[in-house]
């Protein structure tokens, strides 16, 4: 693998990356971010409105279209599934035919009251723990990577 | 989002010519916008599984903001400050165009629930391309890596060639 020469990278105090008022940056920088996810947090549970909500005023709601997703199977009976979220559960029917326990499912629905969607189009992820396993391993890759290199730049 | 080593191999083909510091923040950086933005949620997650609280419904939802160009910018250089001046361009430079290519592969797919709010915190409103289920870069994954390994054989190779002839 090919080397890096050492670098004199050194950049002129106007430079954003500047070590000028560098903590500074740093608090500052820290302080718009944590801003921004409040803001985005607040700004996103106002335009959602999930079924648990739903369930508060049922009649207000009836009749209007939902989109769930990442919800796990945790029970079929019939032509209904109970589905599981850590901030809803629904019971949604009808289901389709290759629909198993656990499975993980997105849908799109419309609210019938009382914690009961019809379902209009499932989609079920089959291959979402490949997904997570692969995740975790390029996680692993990615610290292991940065290590090496921050260890092997020490060193020259 | 495709899976993470999808992304991470896609930067490593795109940047497998450059010299070692700048391939590994760029590697690094093509998976940090899904690192950045699940990591902390996971966190949470656990911590209240632990600790038995229960953890409000938007409290997911702010550890997505890195997922978005603006902020996953900030954060790029936060991390960049956070390092030695002589890197700090070059792992700035190198995080910031590759979480780039990154949000602009996670756009080209479609959800059934989802697209991403690409211009926070100017809109809310979601948006993607839908030309990918997020699903299908699992298909891709053995060719990907079949790619990886030739690229990197293929650079070990030239190095050593180098090494010896200067």
């Amino acid at each position: 693998m090919t080397t890096a020469p050492p670098t004199t990278d050194t950049l002129p105090d106007w430079h954003p990356l500047s070590d000028r008022l560098r903590w500074a940056k740093v608090t500052a920088l820290t302080t718009i971010l944590a801003a921004l996810g409040v803001l985005f947090a607040w700004q996103a549970d106002r335009a959602h409105v999930d079924v648990s909500e739903m369930d508060a005023d049922p009649t207000a709601h009836l009749g209007e279209r939902v989109m769930l997703g990442n919800f796990k199977v945790t029970a079929i009976e019939g032509e209904c599934a109970d589905l599981w979220s850590p901030w809803a559960q629904v019971t949604a029917c009808p289901i389709p035919a290759d629909l198993e326990l656990g499975h993980p499912v997105s849908m799109s629905a419309v609210y019938r009251g009382e914690g009961r969607v019809e379902a209009t189009t499932w989609r079920i992820h089959r291959q979402l723990w490949i997904k997570k396993v692969v995740g975790l391993s390029a996680l692993m890759l990615t610290v292991g990577l940065v290590g090496w290199d921050l260890r092997r730049r020490g060193r020259a | 989002m495709p899976d993470l080593l999808t992304h991470a191999g896609l930067g490593l083909l795109l940047r497998c010519r450059a010299q070692r510091s700048p391939l590994v923040w760029f590697v690094v950086g093509s998976a940090l916008p899904d690192l950045a933005s699940r990591l902390p949620g996971l966190g949470m997650a656990l911590a209240a599984y632990l600790l038995d609280f229960g953890l409000p419904s938007n409290a997911l939802e702010a550890t997505g903001l890195c997922h978005m160009p603006l902020p996953y910018l900030l954060l790029c250089a936060l991390i960049a400050l956070l390092l030695r001046v002589d890197i700090r361009r070059m792992a700035f430079t190198n995080l910031a165009l590759a979480g780039l290519l990154h949000l602009a592969l996670d756009a080209s797919q479609t959800h059934l629930v989802g697209g991403y709010r690409l211009l926070y915190p100017f809109s809310m409103v979601r948006w993607e391309l839908g030309l990918i289920e997020s699903e299908d870069s699992l298909s891709w994954l053995p060719w990907m890596a079949l790619a990886v390994v030739t690229a990197l054989a293929v650079r070990w190779w030239w190095a050593r060639r180098v090494a010896r002839s200067g």
